[in-house]
């Protein structure tokens, strides 16, 4: 199992935001988090990120216990994860962002980095490596030729593809997408359903994703979990989902 | 090696060349304000990558400065001198009789001032924002007051003087050089990336599995050591160093640099250094009496050169917030861009390869 | 009953305060036999002094939690009050009751010019370019006033009736030593009820709360805004005058120690809790007058005191002793 979550429960004051979600996340498969605004959903991605620490609960991410443990040390185990609202690096160029999640993979020290004398430091050979890496992974995305454009003067589209490429950056064997579909019209979900798949198959990853386009969770997911005011109300495949009466109630209000 | 390379090392040599050159021509009074804009960029750019760079807020540069002036001053005054300033208190025995070299002194300021940043920075990177800037500017005040303090090592409020003069322009410029080179290097490598990368925003660089507590104590820290260089350079200019010469207000001027130049540029940084501290003696006049067509001018006395600087930091942040570079950083392409558009000459660059 | 008291924060921290003093005066009086009215007049010092300071520490608190910034400039306009202070009494030569008249009405406008033109107009721009602002503000009151009234002290005539020294059993006390935590206690009272109970007061938290939302509410946020500073810098007025009667050495940077400790006080009481920047002001003022009184071989520490509590707060309770607790949404 690639990641695995007990009991995850997470208290804000009063407000209990999840309570007790299990969830189980196999390996190369694509899993899918739905349910109403303000389910919970995103809570879940930021406890698994270690964002936030849970109030109870275990997360375990290929066998070991990654629970309230600080972000970066997550990222590095290998979750890579975007946001719902786009947050790229603003300042910066297409470039930059994606060769800024290299850095997790950096061994030369700062000193090895600032006198980077080819021969006696071995940071310019690494240098050319994240390089290398960051253009070909632009390529693959289709991004290359955007190369030195401002991050944020890309289009809407772009800007997603962009974030999903800084977190593909960091060589995660798990990535979160937090609604990657969100804003877009059906031909471009389309799009984006084969588009995940195809990441899933090329980077030989495995993914979590919540979103809110039915015909895209219904489309490439193996499995859903449906979650309502912080409970996970039902589990199952794509058709198993489609016919939970519970599963309606919590989308449309049950109709008593 | 390639090209852009070869064109900063010539660059260089030119500095270092007309540093070494003008030393012997220009009268003190000149040298000591070159010099001065020197020191300011070494202390600005310390402060730039804290602030501009890895976007946090620190006011404590005039404390890591006092770090290195005193232990300039402490090692470096002649040893058959001491008595004679230290006369409330003697100086403490431990240090009365060691005697450093100016660089020795100065590279065991800035390593001082590191460690202090190092040993403070645990509690106080936690902090955001503004809380930052008030825990470091207190921590500024903490060390003026213990040197106010400690009669036997600092002489206290009566200050060191006696310190050996610097003025060779050669010196401080290649010590302003090197700040440069280390802070180019440095933000154009993965771990300067690391720093803007916290400055755009910190959750999502803690995402991408950058440790943001790790690089925010490394910038502060090679700030203090740095700010210790420049406060060591800055006390052996002065020849004098006393606890009142480092009171927080001294940061404002770094900001005022910093603003300036643009956050997040070095070659800002250094072109403000030179523009504040130059323009702060010019303004000069306006603290003495102006006479014209034989009536004095009421409002020229002194005290009016600070309101003017304060107004000056206040137009800049209010209307040029982006500085003069913005992020950006001068380079010769851009020199030659604009020198194109001087003349005029849209095509200057291809009519120069083509005399290549 | 008791369990009630210990939820309440508030109750609990009013009696560790105390309880502090308590253990303070069996110190002093065991290891340095200081005597009762020794102690006694200290402990009226440092509530004079904290009450001075929750003054102060008020007007940080109610502007962080309307803009969220360091009102830098504060602790200035405190100082400003003084010169006003000096104007009024010496030179114009008014009774005190008008002189504080005017002080109180003529500080405002100080605090209202600075917010029209040095905080307004960055009220959409990133977080640091308004720190930057409010630092340059602080430092432009600092310099005019060198500019204008010169570096060297101004002296604030005595008032006899608030300077005259009582004594009540060999304690010495100013009368303004006890004026000063009364009308500071008064003051309190007063604004509390006053955001608490008022349309105006209900406006204001809104304001604190969510901009947007007050907006669409019909608040003019501006007029909030611009009534914030008013009530801060005409309580650093009363301060201010106080202050001046107490310490009456003026110099165009003497806003500077108190406002960085006001400031101080506001954030170890809990920023954006008016009870708590009292609350921190008292702590601060009696800390310091007391660790002075008790240590008097590291009394040259004394300002460094303000700076050490704060980082111990920022490390053990980050929202301060009332504070509540607060996240950044991802």
């Amino acid at each position: 199992m690639m990641l695995e979550a007990e009991n995850l429960t997470m208290r804000f004051g009063g407000v209990t935001a999840v309570d007790s979600l299990s969830l189980e996340v196999p390996e190369n498969e694509i899993i899918a988090l739905i349910g109403p605004n303000g389910a919970g959903k995103t809570t879940v991605f930021n406890m698994i990120t270690g964002t936030y620490a849970p109030t109870s609960g275990k997360i375990t991410f290929r066998g070991r216990d990654i629970t309230a443990r600080n972000p970066s040390y997550i990222a590095k185990q290998g979750i890579g994860r975007t946001f719902q609202n786009i947050r790229l690096f603003k300042g910066l160029t297409v470039f930059e962002n994606v060769i800024t999640a290299k850095h997790l993979h950096l061994k030369s020290n700062l000193f090895q980095a600032v006198f980077r004398i080819s021969g006696l430091s071995p940071y310019p050979a690494e240098e050319r490596k994240f390089i290398e890496e960051t253009e070909s992974l632009l390529e693959k995305l289709d991004l290359l030729d955007l190369r030195d454009a401002t991050s944020t003067s890309l289009p809407y589209g772009k800007q997603r593809r962009l974030e999903i490429a800084r977190a593909l950056a960091t060589n995660p064997s798990l990535l979160l997408l937090d609604e990657p579909a969100a804003g877009m019209n059906p031909q471009e979900t389309i799009e984006l359903a084969r588009f995940i798949e195809r990441i899933r198959d090329e980077f030989k990853i495995t993914i979590l994703l919540i979103e809110h386009h039915m015909d895209l969770v219904m489309d490439i997911s193996k499995n859903i979990y449906v979650m309502d005011f912080g409970v996970n109300i039902a589990v199952g495949s794509p058709a198993e989902i489609q016919g939970d009466r519970r599963v309606i109630e919590a989308y449309l209000g049950s109709g008593d | 090696m390639n090209k852009k390379t070869l064109h900063s090392i010539i660059a260089i040599a030119a500095i270092l060349a007309a540093a070494w050159i003008l030393n012997g021509i220009l009268d003190s009074y000149v040298r000591r304000v070159l010099n001065l804009c020197a020191i300011y960029a070494i202390i600005s750019l310390s402060l730039n990558l804290v602030n501009g760079f890895t976007g946090m807020f620190s006011l404590g540069q005039a404390g890591f400065m006092a770090i290195g002036a005193y232990t300039v001053a402490i090692f470096t005054v002649p040893v058959e001198l001491r008595a004679a300033g230290f006369y409330l208190e003697p100086m403490n025995p431990l240090i009365a009789g060691i005697e450093l070299p100016l660089l020795a002194a100065l590279i065991l300021g800035g390593l001082l001032s590191a460690t202090f940043a190092f040993i403070i920075g645990f509690p106080v990177l936690r902090l955001r924002g503004d809380y930052l800037a008030i825990a470091t500017l207190g921590f500024s005040e903490i060390i003026r007051i213990i040197f106010t303090n400690t009669q036997s090592i600092t002489n206290g409020a009566l200050g060191i003087k006696n310190v050996p003069a610097l003025s060779n322009m050669f010196f401080i410029y290649l010590a302003a050089i090197i700040t440069i080179v280390f802070m180019r290097l440095l933000i154009s490598s993965s771990y300067g990336r690391a720093f803007k990368a916290i400055r755009e925003d910190e959750i999502v660089a803690e995402a991408m599995g950058i440790n943001l507590f790790k690089h925010k104590i490394m910038s502060f820290v090679i700030s203090a050591f740095f700010a210790g260089i420049g406060g060591g350079l800055y006390g052996a200019l002065l020849g004098t160093v006393d606890p009142k010469n480092f009171m927080f207000t001294l940061t404002y001027n770094f900001v005022l640099i910093i603003v300036l130049g643009g956050l997040g540029s070095i070659s800002g940084t250094v072109i403000a250094s030179f523009i504040i501290t130059i323009g702060m003696e010019w303004l000069r006049f306006f603290d003495d009496e102006l006479v014209l067509f034989g009536f004095k001018v009421p409002i020229f006395r002194p005290g009016l050169r600070m309101v003017v600087f304060s107004v000056l930091l206040m137009v800049i942040v209010l209307f040029f917030q982006k500085g003069l570079m913005g992020q950006k950083e001068l380079s010769f392409d851009m020199l030659r861009q604009a020198a194109a558009r001087v003349k005029g000459l849209p095509l200057f660059k291809n009519g120069r390869r083509k005399g290549e | 009953m008791a369990g009630k008291i210990l939820r309440n924060n508030l109750a609990v921290a009013v009696l560790a305060i105390l309880l502090v003093i308590l253990l303070v005066y069996v110190y002093a009086s065991t290891a340095i036999k200081m005597p009762g009215s020794v102690f006694l007049q200290h402990l009226t010092n440092g509530l004079s002094l904290g009450s001075l300071f929750a003054l102060i520490a008020i007007g940080y608190t109610m502007v962080y939690t309307i803009l969220s910034m360091i009102n830098f400039a504060h602790g200035d306009i405190f100082m400003i009050s003084l010169y006003f202070a000096f104007f009024t009494l010496s030179v114009f030569n008014m009774p005190w009751v008008l002189a504080f008249v005017c002080v109180a009405a003529l500080t405002p406008i100080v605090g209202i010019l600075i917010e029209r033109f040095a905080y307004r107009p960055l009220r959409d721009a990133p977080k640091n370019s308004v720190l930057i602002s409010a630092i340059g503000a602080s430092f432009l009151l600092e310099n005019a006033a060198t500019y204008l009234f010169g570096g060297r002290p101004k002296v604030l005539p005595d008032i006899p009736l608030l300077s005259r020294v009582i004594s009540i059993h060999s304690v010495n006390f100013q009368v303004v030593s006890i004026v000063i935590p009364i009308l500071t206690f008064a003051i309190l009272i007063a604004l509390i009820n006053f955001i608490n109970h008022t349309k105006t007061g209900i406006a204001m938290r809104a304001v604190a709360k969510d901009h947007e939302i007050a907006r669409v509410m019909g608040v003019n946020i501006n007029r909030i805004i611009s009534l914030t500073f008013i009530i801060g810098s005409s309580l650093a007025a009363v301060g201010g005058f106080m202050w001046g009667t107490r310490y009456p050495g003026i110099t165009p940077m003497m806003g500077v120690m108190p406002g960085l400790k006001c400031f101080v006080a506001a954030v170890v009481g809990g920023i954006g809790d008016i009870k708590g920047a009292v609350m921190g002001g008292f702590i601060l003022g009696l800390g310091e007058i007391l660790i002075v009184a008790l240590f008097p071989n590291i009394s040259g520490y004394r300002d460094a005191f303000a700076f050490i509590l704060l980082i111990i707060i920022l490390l053990v309770k980050p929202t301060g002793i009332l504070g509540s607790k607060a996240r950044e949404k991802v």
